[in-house]
């Protein structure tokens, strides 16, 4: 059957098959195999990923992320697609290293030499292409540095650029550009140069040394070994994309600081910018990656036939060194990020966002104004996006990085422990010590058992139903004291008697710590009830909608069973020094009784 | 033949399969898979299926009213809440409540929008006519137009959305 069948084909399309005499059958020719094998599991894996990817800025993740996470085999595939390019990559290497050790790259075979270079390069071009189409942070921050370094090639650079962009910016066409290239172009141009690249190994033979081999006909000998080589590789990467899988970053969102790092292949040469900086970033953009690229190219005739013995170890040196600086270049900044907090912590920050958007788009799905807004409008990460962006540029609190910190940390705000170490040391670095206003100094007469009834008084201002009740008989004490000496300077509600020479114009005590009090003071921060006109922080209204200044309201309410700072009351006289990163601009207020009219 | 002829095209033969079936299987999967998944999104519609169409005010009496269907429209990832998924005609028959029917304006043929033609109904796309009250009268139309469950609260008029199969003659409803 079988027989008759392979007759019928041999009448119709004649002898020439796959059938090929071929000389010195050798599993070393099955790496060749297992990389065109390779190419045809990228191929199909690829086709199959196209049936359900859509390239555009707000439907490539949406798309990839149904890929990877509802539709069955799609993680499977899509990491069979991932492993395998990072297997070609490997196979590449070995190949190239393999053919020069045999002198195949020698007359006559510089065409041959030459169509591998080209297909070793494609299979690069596909990795470039290929990694931001997932438009998730990973792929769009790598792929948004290769590009900006073409821009900064002389003379051609920008236009070069522009070209690749589709305009001057990274972008929606950037995408479908990457896109063509990698679906279309590039495997015109892969089939091609492997076509040719097969056909000269058949015309002139594998490698010198076999050339003295007896001829044996590729089928079966061959090819068993080729079947091999390919089951292999393709085993190899399935076991791999089983066992690690591939991940899906966060959204692409070009306004976030993400930690761009390309995949491993192309680390030597992100390296080489953190060593060649300014003038000579060339060196490390052109001059290095095109010398290399010369020195390959012309290796037939740099290492040509009749090099032997110490000679040929000297002109394949740099082919030894490339490899080993490249792995140095690939090891240093691995070990530089490894030790990098900052690094680290981006990550991880930008891991929770990937799971967060995983999680987001499987519950609601992906709203039409596309994974982005779907992650910034996350009702779970918004009031904490938004304290980020307007209350921790000037606030310090845990988990926020505040460059400048100019008014009081907010862990704790409302609760006793804040209000006592306030009331202890006003002009704290941590407190009001970094803002305009150091009117208060510290209580030190205040003895520690009315201390902590006026803590007690402050944080029952703020207390609401269903939280634990504050003890009644130290409210009642705080109150006392309140009414005795903090409102003599003190707006609120507990007025001490008339005295000549009290100027009651300092923030109302009233409600202090409530959702009532932090609302008023986001939006009224300047009413004397609050800090009066010295007070910097802005007033929140018009920047913010109605709807957000209540998710600040609620955050900055949730930050109350933080720890508060810890502060010990200063000793009586002198105040301590405050922590040496911030000094205090003015000294404490001595006198804290004192009546103070220096407001307004 | 030789032997070991024989042996190494038994090899050649089983490992070329076995690479190509490890390929395959995934890629088949995949495939495959739209055809039998659907959207997680899909029946989250949210609420017990009622959609207000229309207010009863604004039937008259003989009269038939084509409404839009608003609702959440699924499409694989993507979610777009308030989006005209349907539409409906409405039809009043007394004066009463109770009178009012809904009839799917989608054509059981193929899907296309029917209009309204005299007392009955048309689908422009190959010709259907249907009777005043929906029935099958001329054209490739399978089944009479498609009645949906209709109830009025409050003056609003609702209606409970279903897509049902195209081109059969039975009623299945679509999953």
């Amino acid at each position: 059957m079988l027989n008759k069948l392979t007759q019928w084909a041999r009448e119709r399309l004649g002898e020439r098959s796959l059938d090929q005499p071929v000389r010195g059958a050798s599993w070393r020719h099955a790496v060749g195999a297992a990389l065109v094998a390779l190419l045809l599991v990228e191929a199909v894996t690829g086709v199959a990923m196209m049936t359900v990817y859509s390239p555009g800025v707000h439907t490539a993740w949406s798309s990839t992320f149904y890929l990877q996470h509802v539709l069955p085999w799609g993680a499977s595939v899509r990491a069979m697609h991932h492993w395998a390019s990072q297997a070609l990559v490997v196979l590449v290497g070995l190949h190239l290293a393999v053919v020069v050790a045999a002198k195949a790259h020698r007359a006559p075979r510089e065409l041959t030499w030459f169509a591998g270079l080209g297909a070793a390069g494609l299979v690069l071009a596909f990795c470039t292409t290929g990694f931001p189409l997932a438009w998730d942070q990973k792929g769009y921050w790598a792929s948004r540095v290769e590009t900006g370094i073409i821009g900064t090639i002389p003379v051609v650079g920008p236009l070069v650029q522009r070209a690749v962009l589709g305009g001057a910016r990274y972008g929606a066409l950037t995408l479908t550009r990457f896109y063509a290239l990698h679906v279309a172009v590039l495997p015109a141009l892969l089939v091609a140069l492997v076509a040719a690249h097969v056909a000269l190994v058949r015309r002139h033979g594998t490698a010198p040394r076999d050339e003295g081999a007896a001829a044996e006909r590729w089928w079966p000998s061959q090819a068993a070994r080729d079947a091999v080589g390919a089951l292999v590789a393709v085993v190899a990467v399935f076991l791999l994309a089983r066992a690690k899988g591939v991940s899906l970053d966060a959204p692409a969102d070009p306004q976030s600081q993400y930690p761009a790092r390309p995949e491993w292949y192309f680390s030597p040469l992100s390296q080489l910018l953190h060593h060649f900086q300014g003038p000579m970033q060339i060196v490390g953009t052109m001059v290095i990656p095109g010398a290399v690229t010369t020195y390959l190219a012309a290796l037939p005739w740099i290492d040509g036939p009749g090099r032997k013995g110490a000679a040929r170890v000297a002109v394949l040196l740099p082919l030894a060194l490339i490899g080993a600086g490249a792995a140095y270049l690939g090891y240093e900044l691995a070990h530089h990020d490894a030790g990098d907090p900052s690094f680290q912590r981006a990550t991880a920050d930008a891991r929770r966002q990937a799971t967060r958007a995983v999680a987001l788009a499987r519950q609601h799905g992906v709203p039409p104004e596309g994974p982005l807004d779907m992650l910034q409008n996350d009702p779970a990460a918004r009031p904490a996006a938004l304290f980020r962006r307007h209350c921790a540029v000037c606030h310090a609190a845990r988990g926020f990085v505040t460059e400048r910190v100019k008014a009081p940390r907010l862990d704790g705000f409302g609760s006793r422990a804040w209000a006592m170490a306030f009331v202890a040391w006003p002009d704290h670095p941590e407190l009001m010590g970094t803002t305009e206003i150091h009117d208060m100094g510290p209580q030190r007469r205040l003895s520690d058992d009315d201390l902590r009834a006026v803590g007690e008084w402050l944080h029952a201002e703020g207390v609401e139903r269903g939280e634990p009740a504050p003890d009644a008989a130290l409210v009642t004490r705080g109150a006392a004291v309140v009414q005795a000496r903090c409102n003599r300077c003190h707006l609120g509600r507990l007025a001490p008697e008339e005295e000549e020479g009290m100027v009651r114009d300092a923030p109302s005590l009233d409600g202090w710590g409530s959702r009532e009090w932090i609302y008023e003071q986001m939006v009224n921060p300047q009413r004397l009830e609050q800090y009066g006109a010295r007070n910097h922080m802005p007033r929140f209204r018009a920047k913010v909608s109605e709807r957000e200044l209540q998710m600040l309201v609620d955050y900055t309410r949730s930050l109350r069973t933080r720890a508060a700072p810890a502060l010990q009351r200063p000793a009586p006289s002198p105040p301590p020094p405050p922590p040496p990163e911030a000094a205090a601009p003015e000294a404490p207020a001595a006198e804290p009784e004192r009546p103070r009219r220096r407001r307004r | 033949m030789t032997e070991r002829r024989k042996v190494l095209q038994v090899i050649a033969g089983a490992a070329g399969a076995g690479a190509a079936a490890v390929a395959a299987v995934p890629v088949a999967g995949l495939v495959a898979a739209p055809a039998h998944t659907p959207s997680p999104h899909e029946g989250r519609g949210g609420g017990d299926g009622w959609t207000a169409v229309a207010r009863i005010d604004d039937l008259r009496v003989g009269e038939a009213l084509q409404v839009p269907v608003l609702g959440q429209e699924v499409d694989a990832w993507s979610v777009t809440p308030a989006r005209r998924i349907g539409a409906v005609w409405l039809l009043r028959g007394g004066e009463g409540a109770d009178t009012v029917k809904a009839l799917s304006a989608v054509c059981p043929h193929l899907g296309c929008l029917i209009e309204r033609q005299g007392d009955g109904f048309n689908c422009p796309c190959h010709t259907s006519a249907f009777a005043p009250d929906g029935r099958a009268l001329t054209g490739p139309s399978p089944r009479p137009m498609d009645p949906l469950e209709v109830r009025v609260r409050d003056g609003s008029v609702e209606v409970r959305w279903v897509r049902y199969r195209l081109g059969v003659a039975q009623r299945v409803a679509e999953g």
